[in-house]
């Protein structure tokens, strides 16, 4: 279980810098303007500044993000502003390279 | 071991025994079935030990489906569909829908956030309801409700009544009679289907413990219908352990027996998975299967994992054979994996049709 | 509710392209009022004077406005000709638009600068609001409380699941959202401000003449240059570029561009053979102008650039170059500018040894630096024309740090290009403290380094990110891998990676390294210009 201990791998870098005395710049390592901080468990970066909390792969969660307009801001949102975005491109793990940009090029 | 909790595992022991009594009540030819959904607007029949796809069917209308809810007798499937503005009745043996609420009428959009059911006897439906009035140039949030529906109000149906809710209620469990419906939001609210009054508030946001932070929980998968138990993993963090050290970060279950109406929260480990969903044992309710992108088995009784395997995948949704022998991984994407409860090893898998996503659904067990 | 089909929705978003920076347009343009009627008024009712409901009540940057028209065709199937979306977005930001203070905090944003690091500016909006977005997104837009609650009722409206996610679900959000934020989004960003009526009656600024331009393109080098701005009609200008990058590599290239509120400049423009979108600041007095220029393909690779107008019998310094070097050495140094004469002079430390060459616009010395010269800003100048801070004394390299030292690259595939992220390694000194990672250092620059790759952690090395994320090059320029799931790691997991970057530079016979962090990520489909 060494490999996928997200939260746990960040508690390990919390108590590496602890002992260092740089707990304080660990936690403030958080994110990146624009980059969704709604972590459950997070789009780009999990709670810990990591990937490793994240679904996997990320087509496991697309739709389960999109459907629910769970980050509608980095993704589509089925609900009501993008529901046709899918359409015909039902299994993310095959489709998702038909998924056009949602924001149109400037 | 807390005597409290000693005593609460008794209960469960006495649970288990009535459990047992209605399983043996069940028709002779009761045959387990899976009830899965997927994109864009299916509906499956999985016949569970045959690990195959018996029916599917289309749910008319606008997908994706959400929420699923069967009652006991296993007949009709209520799917949450329509962009969640659309209750739809699918009977699961000829695939004719049977039941149709369509909530938003006018300039009044209406979603339900998950929070959907059917009592146990069939006859009654509820929906925690997300209304928005849409006018020309604004929007306007209006507070939200729970609208009770007769299951035999056909393809047009209203609601019976209506009664103001809570909002943001993520899961509505029915009773074990059709009196009582239990609301998963801030906390567990018991809920008298005739008048809509909270009778009971069972403390979660409002569960005191010292030293400890509010539970987080995000629940919005049904899986109670075999142990009578509804649990679901909950996260808090403990204020008076340096937020560096991670023993810190408490994960913990919850339960809530809903013949006995008893409530429970333990830690069970430091945080170190993210868990989504998690089952009891219907036979042995000390065991409790969670999942995410592992599988974990939990002793209730010892606080404690018992074995954590890691999946091919992340799975939202976990569910449970009657005979407690075996689980089933769900959501997210377009197969249901099968696991030993005694080994965790993958015993099968279910592959949907054309491997169309399940998305935020989950997996539903029932007999028929 | 209306909606619109994908097709609609596709030939939507083909119609937008390069909309705030296109071409000119060859034939009349509409009227923007009679315009903004046709497309608005529609469910937009006007009041008395004619001004359409909700949308008098909102002031945005040109972005934000072009934003609005976008969700205004997909969430209601509002379609439009490109020019006429032109005009509509260059009318809104003229008479409704940001002034110069108001989008001072954020032009990064506007000037879309990868990885710069998440801040609020206020801890509560942060929570309500830059959990999803920038905060700055929030902080370039001026409302009054009910139209801010009017937003709020906005998205919970749209998007009902705000209430049930983390640091929603925590709260009682809606009440929050409801009752208490748009008091206080009203008090820090109000619909009213005086800095918007000032510059309103602000003189007009034409940027139209001659611009000594100079910057920095991370991963190709520094460089300085000549811009040449031709009026083509009101705000718009043909443009005319020649640079030179410090490495001796020379471009030239022409484009066009469109001055939003009076000094937001928006320019599009083929520079070598590359499309590039430029986003700058004209300063009030209209002879500065400030932004970053970035590939029309990929916003996060780019550069700086500060210009300064060649004023008739003016002169002015923009870059030195090389801006930092070391103590008891004689290097030769480049001033540019224009209307560069007289005398050389140079600060403490500083001994001129002659000049190699010298014209109005660039003056080229040999100096040599003493070996007891102290570390930090030295003073320069050409006859009257002064620069005390473009060029710094070392003695050595005190610190090496990666930037950006978060940074994210996205996997692309199918229809999304990867997002790459180009690292820089920036020397620092200590300062006068003489330790390094405090306030006093002292920035020198950017310094060609040798890059390498590893896990970030134990766990990032268990399932071999490194391996899968990706690549970074001699330039700092890191690839990330192919997207989709990948068969051959754990999970199938994306080519996703939790990396450590570390660049080595070499000051004499000392190397110095530095380390970055690098989040190699899922894509983002929904990518706006202001994130």
């Amino acid at each position: 279980m060494k490999h996928l201990k997200a939260l746990n791998q960040k508690a390990e870098l919390l108590e590496r810098a602890a002992e260092e005395g740089k707990a304080e710049e660990v936690f403030l390592m958080a994110s990146v303007a624009g980059c969704a901080t709604t972590f459950d468990p997070g789009w780009e970066v999990d709670a810990f500044g990591g990937v490793a909390g994240l679904c996997q792969p990320m087509e496991a969660d697309l739709y389960g993000c999109t459907d629910p307009c769970w980050w509608p801001a980095q993704t589509g949102d089925m609900l009501n502003t993008n529901v046709n975005w899918t359409d015909g491109k039902n299994a993310a793990q095959k489709d998702w390279r038909l998924l056009d940009a949602i924001y149109p090029e400037d | 071991m807390s005597k409290r909790y000693h005593s609460r595992l008794h209960g469960l022991d006495v649970g288990f025994v009535l459990l047992a009594g209605l399983i043996c009540s069940l028709p002779a030819q009761a045959k387990e079935y899976l009830v899965a959904v997927t994109r864009p607007n299916q509906v499956h029949l999985i016949d569970a030990a045959a690990r195959k796809v018996e029916h599917s069917y289309t749910i008319p209308g606008n997908g994706i489906p959400s929420a699923v809810a069967v009652p006991d007798d296993g007949k009709v499937a209520y799917i949450c569909t329509n962009r969640w503005e659309s209750i739809s009745g699918i009977d699961l043996a000829t695939g004719k829908e049977v039941f149709r609420a369509n909530m938003s009428s006018g300039t009044e959009r209406v979603k339900s956030v998950f929070a959907m059911n059917v009592s146990r006897d069939g006859k009654q439906l509820y929906v925690h309801q997300s209304p928005v009035q849409l006018s020309l140039d604004e929007y306007q949030v209006e507070d939200t409700r729970i609208a009770v529906y007769d299951t035999s109000a056909g393809l047009d149906a209203k609601p019976a009544r209506t009664f103001p809710a809570p909002r943001r209620i993520a899961l509505l469990l029915p009773g074990m009679k059709s009196d009582r419906l239990y609301a998963l939001g801030w906390d567990l609210y018991a809920i008298n289907t005739s008048s809509g009054a909270i009778e009971k508030t069972y403390p979660i946001r409002d569960w005191k413990r010292p030293n400890y932070s509010e539970p987080d929980i995000l629940s919005v998968w049904l899986q109670y219908e075999q142990p009578n138990i509804f649990s679901t993993p909950y996260y808090a963090v403990r204020t008076d352990i340096s937020p560096d050290d991670p023993s810190a970060y408490k994960t913990g279950l919850l339960t809530f027996d809903l013949a006995k109406g008893t409530f429970d929260m333990e830690d069970f480990e430091d945080t170190s998975v993210v868990i989504f969903s998690s089952v009891v044992s219907p036979t042995h309710p000390n065991e409790v299967y969670m999942v995410y992108t592992q599988l974990t088995k939990m002793d209730r009784e010892q606080h404690k994992v018992i074995k954590r395997i890691d999946l091919d995948h992340t799975y939202y949704a976990i569910n449970i054979s009657r005979d407690g022998k075996e689980v089933y991984l769900g959501g997210a994407l377009g197969n249901i994996a099968v696991y030993d409860t005694a080994t965790l090893e993958r015993i099968g898998n279910i592959e949907l049709p054309d491997a169309a996503n399940q998305s935020v659904a989950g997996v539903r067990v029932v007999q028929r | 509710m209306p909606s619109v089909t994908s097709t609609k929705l596709m030939a939507y978003c083909c119609l937008l392209g390069g909309l705030l920076i296109a071409a000119l347009a060859g034939a009349e343009e509409p009227d923007p009022q009679s315009l903004l009627m046709q497309a608005c008024a529609g469910c937009h009712a006007p009041n008395e004077q004619g001004q359409l409901s909700r949308i008098r009540d909102i002031r945005k940057t040109p972005e934000g406005w072009d934003m609005t028209i976008v969700r205004m065709g997909i969430w209601h199937g509002v379609a439009m000709e490109p020019a006429e979306r032109r005009v509509l977005v260059k009318y809104l930001a003229d008479t409704q638009g940001l002034a110069p203070e108001e989008t001072a905090n954020y032009r990064g944003l506007i000037e879309r600068r990868p990885n710069m690091p998440a801040t609020n500016a206020d801890e509560d909006i942060g929570v309500m609001c830059a959990r999803c977005h920038s905060y700055g997104r929030i902080a370039l837009q001026r409302r009054d409380e009910d139209e801010w609650r009017k937003l709020a009722n906005t998205h919970l409206g749209q998007w009902p699941t705000i209430e049930y996610q983390a640091l929603g679900r925590d709260r009682n959000w809606w009440e929050i959202a409801r009752d208490q934020i748009p008091a206080k989004l009203a008090a820090l960003y109000p619909f009213k401000t005086e800095a918007w009526t000032k510059w309103q009656s602000h003189p007009a600024i034409d940027p139209s003449g001659t611009w000594r331009i100079s910057g920095e393109r991370a991963g190709v080098g520094r460089y300085t240059g000549v811009l040449k701005v031709k009026a083509a009609g009101k705000d718009r200008y043909e443009t005319d570029y020649a640079l030179s990058y410090a490495d001796g590599k020379s471009l030239t290239g022409q484009g066009h561009a469109i001055l939003y509120t009076g000094y937001e400049w928006r320019g599009a423009a083929k520079l070598g053979d590359e499309s590039i979108r430029s986003v700058l600041a004209l300063s009030a007095d209209g002879n500065q102008m400030q932004g970053r220029w970035f590939l029309k393909e990929a916003d996060g690779i780019g550069g700086d650039l500060h210009a300064v107008r060649v004023v008739d019998g003016g002169s002015g310094i923009v870059a030195v170059e090389p801006p930092f070097i070391k103590a008891g050495t004689s290097p030769s140094i480049t001033v540019y500018g224009y209307g560069l004469t007289g005398d050389v002079k140079l600060g403490e430390g500083l001994k001129l040894v002659k000049v190699v060459q010298a014209t109005p616009e660039q003056v080229q010395v040999e100096v040599k630096v003493a070996e007891q010269a102290k570390p930090g800003p030295v003073a320069l100048s050409i006859g009257p024309t002064q620069a005390d801070s473009a060029l710094m004394v070392y003695r050595q390299i005190d610190s090496i740090h990666v930037e950006p030292a978060f940074g994210i690259a996205r996997v692309g595939g199918g229809t999304l290009r990867p997002v790459q992220a180009q690292l820089e390694a920036v020397a620092y000194l200590n300062g006068p403290d003489g330790q390094a990672g405090t306030d006093d250092d002292m920035r020198l620059g950017s310094l060609p380094a040798t890059w390498t790759v590893d896990n970030f952690d134990e766990a990032a090395a268990a399932i071999q990110d490194a391996k899968f994320a990706g690549q970074i090059d001699g330039s700092g320029l890191f690839t990330p891998g192919a997207g989709g799931p990948n068969p051959e790691r754990q999970f199938s997991a994306n080519n996703v990676g939790n990396l450590k970057v570390t660049a080595t530079v070499q000051d004499g016979d000392r190397s110095v390294t530095g380390d970055g962090q690098l989040i190699v990520t899922v894509q983002r489909w929904n990518d706006p210009p202001l994130r």
